[in-house]
């Protein structure tokens, strides 16, 4: 903006410092030594990949997480921020990731949402002081055109994040946190929110913006930090930051090509699912891809780029707008689970316990569940024949358990994996997709899932493909790499490097 | 470690069972004391399972409805609603089959019909089957202008007096639906994928079990047990009136839930069901012999549901 505006913004001193601050997960260090502070009118965007520490620093920041170690100060004085209650007192308020409102009351309760104005009679609310109430605070916001009488479930998604940022602005403000904000808005709507921070920003708050579009945070914010593994590894002005810094820090010294995919082994093998031109209403436009038997195909995408959407579609799950999914020459029929799983493909999800396990059930139970028709004469269950193909998948993946009686519950999150894979390989499916297959498994596991995918596509030559938000992840096991951008596939390549992935995922996206 | 929490979960599970068996026997060993000379006989056993049929029955249907994630209170209304149909027709001198045939269509079809509401245009189903208890009730009214008719028919006095080895029919046929039910539950693809779709719904769907036909013909299932019972009941008392109903509006729902079934769906069983349904029946039957008032009745139900309830809420924290 104008240039005497930014001079006076440097003038005020710092409103939120954090000293040294570590924090460590079981054997994950998330954030080590991480020490930074955040000016009176200042937007500090705070970028690195997944599992980088972002969130981890802002919930320390807004007392969701408690750290191991550190300081905090609050306009220079130390404060022990211990809970989110003690944070909004000292004037820190977060707008998180997902929307916390009440859909079914209107913008007016919802943006004083626990601040009621009261009449002199105890229990009675004011209700006209309470409309002014929101009236002005919208206002100041530039936010005169949302409807206070409407509720707010029926408000685009947009308007739901202002309604929620104007509400976490209660008076006495001085830092806000939004983490991610933007990540289920289209550009236009992410340029308003952009404004509206802007806005903010102004009236002298300082803003921590946490987001994975990096063109927003080079668009919007003042100083930019890059975390990796849990450490702040660089530090940029407006002036100083381009895009290619930024992912060049959040990466570190991996864009030598230290870690590379691993090459095709499969040339010459057959085709065995092709996708054309396919779009669907949640994020995916004209999107072409190609799996072969015997390889293992890695999709990588961030979050909101249609990455998402992609696994559910191709299984039938959600009916496509547009599209073709060939299984070698065979059109299948689109938007049915059924039909899509008599060709061959089996889907193990993203969210192992409400979308995959029943968890009160046992694991034998669990195993057959897609199969049990077949294991079945006129209906019923041919209970060694059952028996006896749970426990071959058991033993194949060794599955840790001493009983295959207990429940899915009592297993470790990689073991429950490994039941979901038993699932479908019992299933004999040929072709088999999977969401972020090891997103909450410890490493061991992690190793071991890899190691199984791996000879399941290059021994059984099963055509595997991982859809992932975890760049490690596609390059240490996929065979080939495609990267999703805006619903396109914008990288296809057998053996990228983690920069070109990592540029094609992040870069080069429509500028606001 | 899983074997400690095998042995949690099977006591958790076990204590429900027992629990119930346990109600069961102090509720005989009261009334033993109390009424010294019948209560305790063969006859009266057999008295207190022709009793319990029409209830059976029904509960047997719902359990695994309520497992599924869904709930039928519309039962009783569909009871008054084929009693009144059987003396309308049986009046029209059509014949006695054809009548017992034309009930069990209607009850099933308001059964498809709650099914169709639920699954295929997204409505509650407990929202669902409260309003077509409503309409169907007022229906009966309506057909039969509010009057009980006396029933005189042979082919249902045949049900009523026929007893081979000296059990009565409704007996045989309760025993038959319950080890029907629970060979269902036990034993087939069915059953298991009951469980499925009320222990979690999403990885049924993406497993390629259908989350709606399978409700659906829950639902049908339920209906056509209620105009069983409709039937069993006009045999029983000889009569036709749609006031019959009112007394399972919330019996069968409470048998189940009694019996342990879990109302959020994916957990419960028939035999606990069963057990369920003894316990009322028994209630009932002591009531009636120690003249006390079957508003009594009412009362104890009530307050052995919410014991049950929190035996079964204290378990699953045990497993937890």
């Amino acid at each position: 903006m104008i240039s005497n505006d930014q001079a006076d913004r440097a003038r005020k001193g710092p409103v939120l410092q954090l000293e040294s601050v570590s924090k460590r997960y079981g054997g994950v260090q998330a954030l080590s030594n991480v020490s930074i502070s955040v000016n009176a009118g200042e937007i500090l965007g705070l970028v690195g990949e997944n599992g980088a520490g972002k969130s981890t620093l802002a919930g320390v920041a807004a007392g969701l997480v408690t750290p191991d170690s550190g300081r905090s100060f609050i306009d220079g004085q130390e404060v022990q921020i211990t809970s989110p209650r003690v944070a909004e007192s000292v004037g820190i308020r977060l707008a998180s990731q997902e929307l916390q409102l009440c859909p079914e009351l209107d913008v007016t309760t919802n943006v004083l949402l626990g601040h009621y104005p009261r009449k002199k009679l105890p229990f009675l609310v004011d209700y006209d002081a309470m409309k002014q109430k929101a009236a002005e605070r919208l206002a100041s916001l530039g936010l005169e055109d949302i409807d206070l009488d409407k509720n707010v479930g029926e408000l685009p998604v947009v308007y739901r994040a202002f309604v929620q940022i104007a509400r976490s602005l209660t008076p006495g403000a001085k830092v806000l946190i939004t983490d991610e904000p933007t990540a289920p808005m289209s550009d236009i709507e992410a340029s308003r929110l952009l404004k509206l921070l802007r806005t903010i920003c102004d009236q002298g708050v300082g803003i921590v913006f946490v987001s994975h579009r990096l063109d927003e945070v080079l668009n919007i914010a003042d100083r930019i930090l890059v975390i990796r593994d849990g450490v702040l590894v660089d530090e940029m002005s407006k002036s100083e930051g381009t895009k290619e810094r930024m992912v060049n820090s959040m990466l570190g010294e991996k864009t030598s090509g230290t870690l590379q995919a691993r090459g095709a082994h499969v040339d010459d093998s057959q085709t065995a699912l092709t996708i054309t031109g396919l779009a669907t209403s949640n994020g995916i436009e004209s999107l072409d891809l190609s799996l072969k038997y015997g390889e293992i195909l890695g999709v990588y995408g961030i979050a909101g780029s249609g990455r998402d959407a992609l696994g559910m579609t191709i299984f039938g799950s959600t009916k496509p707008t547009a599209g073709d999914i060939r299984v070698g020459n065979q059109s299948i029929r689109l938007g049915s689970i059924r039909a899509t799983m008599e060709t061959g493909i089996g889907y193990v999800p993203a969210e192992r316990r409400t979308q995959g396990l029943l968890l009160e059930r046992s694991i034998k139970e669990n195993i057959t569940l897609a199969f049990l028709r077949r294991l079945a004469k006129w209906g019923l269950i041919q209970k060694e024949n059952e028996r006896g193909s749970a426990q071959n998948w058991v033993d194949k993946l060794s599955v840790k358990t001493d009983n295959m009686d207990n429940t899915a519950m009592s297993l470790s999150g990689g073991n429950q994996q490994k039941v979901l894979l038993s699932r479908w390989l019992l299933t004999g499916c040929r072709i088999l997709i999977l969401d972020d297959p090891t997103r909450g498994v410890d490493i061991g596991s992690k190793l071991e899932i890899y190691e199984l995918l791996q000879s399941l596509a290059h021994k059984e030559k099963v055509a595997v493909m991982v859809i992932t938000s975890d760049i490690e992840e596609v390059l240490k096991i996929a065979d080939r790499i495609e990267v999703i951008r805006h619903g396109r596939i914008v990288l296809s390549k057998a053996t990228p490097t983690q920069e070109e992935v990592a540029r094609a995922a992040y870069l080069e996206s429509v500028s606001s | 470690m899983a074997t400690a929490e095998k042995t949690k979960r099977d006591f958790g599970s076990v204590l429900q069972k027992q629990g119930l068996l346990v109600m069961l026997l102090l509720l005989i060993i009261f009334f033993r004391i109390f009424e010294k000379e019948y209560f305790l006989t063969f006859d009266n056993f057999i008295t207190i399972l022709v009793g319990a049929t029409a209830l059976g029955i029904m509960a047997a249907a719902q359990t695994p409805l309520i497992v599924s994630g869904g709930i039928d209170v519309s039962v009783g209304s569909v009871v008054a609603l084929t009693t009144v149909l059987v003396g309308k027709l049986l009046a029209t001198d059509m014949p006695s089959w054809l009548v017992v045939i034309l009930a069990i269509v209607a009850g099933t079809s308001v059964g498809v019909l709650n099914g169709f509401i639920v699954v295929q245009l997204g409505v509650n189903p407990f929202i669902t089957t409260l309003g077509t208890m409503s309409f169907f009730s007022g229906l009966a009214f309506i057909l039969s202008s509010g009057q009980t008719v006396s029933i005189r028919d042979d082919l249902f006095d045949w049900f009523l007096y026929t007893k081979p080895f000296n059990i009565p029919v409704f007996v045989i046929i309760l025993v038959v639906v319950m080890a029907f039910a629970l060979f269902v539950e036990r034993k087939t693809v069915v059953g298991r994928n009951i469980f499925a779709v009320g222990g979690n719904r999403e990885a049924a769907r993406l497993s390629g079990i259908s989350i709606k036909m399978l409700p659906l013909g829950l639902y049908a299932v339920s209906g056509f047990s209620a105009a069983i019972s409709g039937l069993i009941l006009v045999c029983q008392l000889g009569a036709a009136s749609p006031q019959l109903g009112t007394s399972y509006l919330l019996s069968v729902v409470t048998a189940v839930i009694l019996g342990g079934t879990s109302l959020a769906g994916g957990r419960g069983s028939i035999v606990g069901t069963a057990m369920a349904v003894g316990i009322l029946a028994t209630l009932s039957n002591g009531f009636a012999h120690l003249q006390l008032p079957s508003y009594g009745q009412t009362t104890a139900l009530g307050a052995a549901l919410i014991i049950a309830v929190l035996i079964d809420q204290t378990s699953a924290k045990v497993r937890k």
